[in-house]
């Protein structure tokens, strides 16, 4: 569209905006790979002499305080991701499959209310979910924090899976009933099968959500049974005297499962953020 | 053709069955919630003694709490640079990478890579570059000559932290804008040149006309999320007791409740908070029905 000569200044600017989004980003790796004397020194060095891999190499074998716990906090963060986004994938692409296919009474209206808790703030909600799970006795869980996390990953699953299913084929679904097929068949020998695209895009964005949640994972856990990484760090953030270098390389492990997995996968994410959101 | 997925006889028990799941957490975890948020605003309650029945009492301490009062002018006056500035920068991105460059998918994810990294350890790497002595922002002024800047010191402090989050949010938006900018048809732009429009003309009559409902969407999104932003405010402007240089509603309810917790109190700020989110929506549907063209 823009003339030729323009071209080698579109390539400048985007390439500098690249490196100015990515800067803190760099800043974070650059650190956890530095010594903290470098990182002190005047004038500024840029780059570490050597990488410094004694931080990750600490996290791994969690041997001491920190370390122990932030080993701890990953395997938290691990368990409560990996669980509610596969409660939400179950239950989520049944329902977004209700939606889509059968048809009942108020059908649009309590689609409508789904979605629309997805809207709903999390600090309003937040209070009683804490009386409740601290009634239950399951403060400090990770039960609780996975189950939180579902109040905003449920909705985004089903909202995301029912656009999705639109685009299967009815017939072949048909065609398959006529044959005998039991519709809990149909679901799980042809629709699912078919919509593995959808599912991988759904579950991506939910295992993302959820390991970045902070916000009920800092207020329903105190103690490390169900701290998660973010909530780790932020604690030893704040404390005097912290080591920045092995924070940086907890921050690096911290955000690299989200990186990870959006950058191997980023048509999914693409597709996900823009389902329905186009059309308005 | 629809016909015949009806529900029937036996198969309406299974529709219940497949729903349970997802109606049980909307029934005790969302809609529960938001009633149990409710009727707590009106009580008095430290989690220890028995709760007591405080009326509108919450609410009207509310309205006379400088604090509180303080609270909801930050958080406006945040929320207020923060939506233009995220949805009008993820609008350039989006205009920038729609240009036909090649690498667009590169440079889409590595503009995308902020909104997908834990917050949390950004918000670390922020207080380093914000940071007074050695930080890697005063640093680099000192190199060019300049005077260090205190960022995270009374005044700019509310731009960094706007800034911090912002630049959390432009990966997001700039993605939805993209997606609305591409379904815009080719011809449209070919006919504008034919009839000899400039580039601002089609980029005022044609791109902005039809990409508004994304836009609007955007905004709606940005809106909702700036009331409630807190990852990034935790982070940079907590102090070692756990108060905020710069405490939102929020942040306030946060304290409120679970440092002190005064459940009713903080359920009636939560419950203020939602208010006004919902008075905006509405308002802002309001304004759609001006501003957003649908073909």
């Amino acid at each position: 569209m823009s003339r030729p000569k323009a071209r080698p200044l579109l390539y400048v600017a985007v390439l500098a905006l690249c490196a100015a989004i990515l800067a803190p980003y760099s800043w974070l790796v650059i650190s956890s790979l530095s010594r903290r004397v470098e990182l002190t020194a005047i004038p500024l060095k840029w780059l570490p002499k050597s990488p410094n891999l004694e931080n990750y190499r600490e996290i791994a074998a969690g041997s001491s305080g920190v370390n122990a716990s932030l080993k701890v906090g990953l395997r938290n963060s691990l368990a409560i991701a990996g669980s509610s986004t596969a409660f939400c994938l179950i239950a989520g692409s049944l329902a977004a499959y209700v939606f889509s296919r059968l048809r009942f009474r108020g059908k649009g209206l309590v689609f409508s209310l789904i979605l629309l808790t997805q809207f709903m703030p999390m600090i309003v909600l937040i209070i009683p979910i804490y009386v409740v799970m601290g009634k239950l006795g399951l403060l400090n869980t990770i039960p609780a924090l996975a189950l939180a996390d579902c109040a905003f990953i449920l909705p985004l699953v089903i909202w995301l899976m029912s656009s999705y299913f639109e685009s299967v084929p009815r017939d072949l679904e048909e065609m398959a009933r006529i044959d005998g097929c039991s519709r809990f068949g149909t679901i799980f020998r042809i629709i699912l099968p078919l919509s593995t695209p959808g599912l991988a895009a759904s579950g991506i964005f939910a295992f993302i959500i959820a390991w970045n949640e902070f916000f009920s994972a800092l207020v329903l856990s105190s103690t490390l049974r169900s701290k998660t990484i973010s909530v780790i760090i932020s604690e030893y953030s704040s404390k005097v005297g912290v080591d920045y270098v092995a924070m940086a390389a907890a921050g690096v492990v911290a955000s690299l499962p989200p990186v990870i997995l959006a950058l191997a996968f980023q048509k999914y994410i693409v597709q996900g953020l823009t389902a329905g959101a186009v059309k308005g | 053709m629809q016909g015949r997925l009806r529900p029937l006889g036996s198969e309406r028990a299974w529709l219940w069955i497949m729903l349970a799941p997802t109606l049980a957490g909307i029934a005790f975890g969302t809609a529960g919630s938001l009633l149990a948020s409710g009727v707590l605003s009106l009580t008095a309650w430290d989690l220890i003694n028995p709760p007591s029945w405080a009326g509108l009492g919450n609410y009207a301490r509310c309205l006379g709490d400088p604090k509180f009062l303080a609270a909801v002018r930050v958080t406006l006056r945040f929320a207020a640079l923060y939506v233009p500035l995220c949805v009008a920068l993820s609008l350039a991105l989006a205009l920038l990478l729609n240009r036909g460059l090649r690498g667009q998918g590169f440079f889409r994810a590595m503009f995308f890579a902020p909104s997908i990294t834990s917050a949390v350890a950004i918000g670390l790497v922020f207080t380093w570059i914000y940071a007074k002595d050695e930080g890697l922002l005063n640093r680099l002024l000192q190199v060019l000559g300049l005077r260090p800047v205190n960022w995270l010191g009374e005044g700019a402090i509310f731009y960094a932290v706007t800034i911090a989050n912002v630049w959390g949010a432009l990966g997001e938006g700039m993605i939805v804008l993209l997606a609305g900018l591409k379904a815009v048809p080719a011809t449209y732009y070919e006919a504008a040149t034919i009839d000899g429009a400039g580039g601002a003309r089609k980029f005022f009559r044609i791109t902005l006309p039809l990409i508004s409902p994304t836009i609007f969407f955007q905004v709606i999104i940005a809106t909702v999320n700036g009331l409630q932003a807190f990852e990034y405010i935790y982070m940079l402007t907590r102090r070692s007791q756990g108060e905020s240089t710069m405490a939102t509603v929020v942040y306030l309810i946060y304290r409120n409740g679970f440092r002190w917790f005064s459940m009713g109190l903080a359920s009636a700020q939560a419950m203020i908070l939602a208010a006004v989110i919902v008075l905006l929506m509405l308002a802002y549907f309001r304004l759609e029905k001006r501003l957003v063209v649908y073909d």
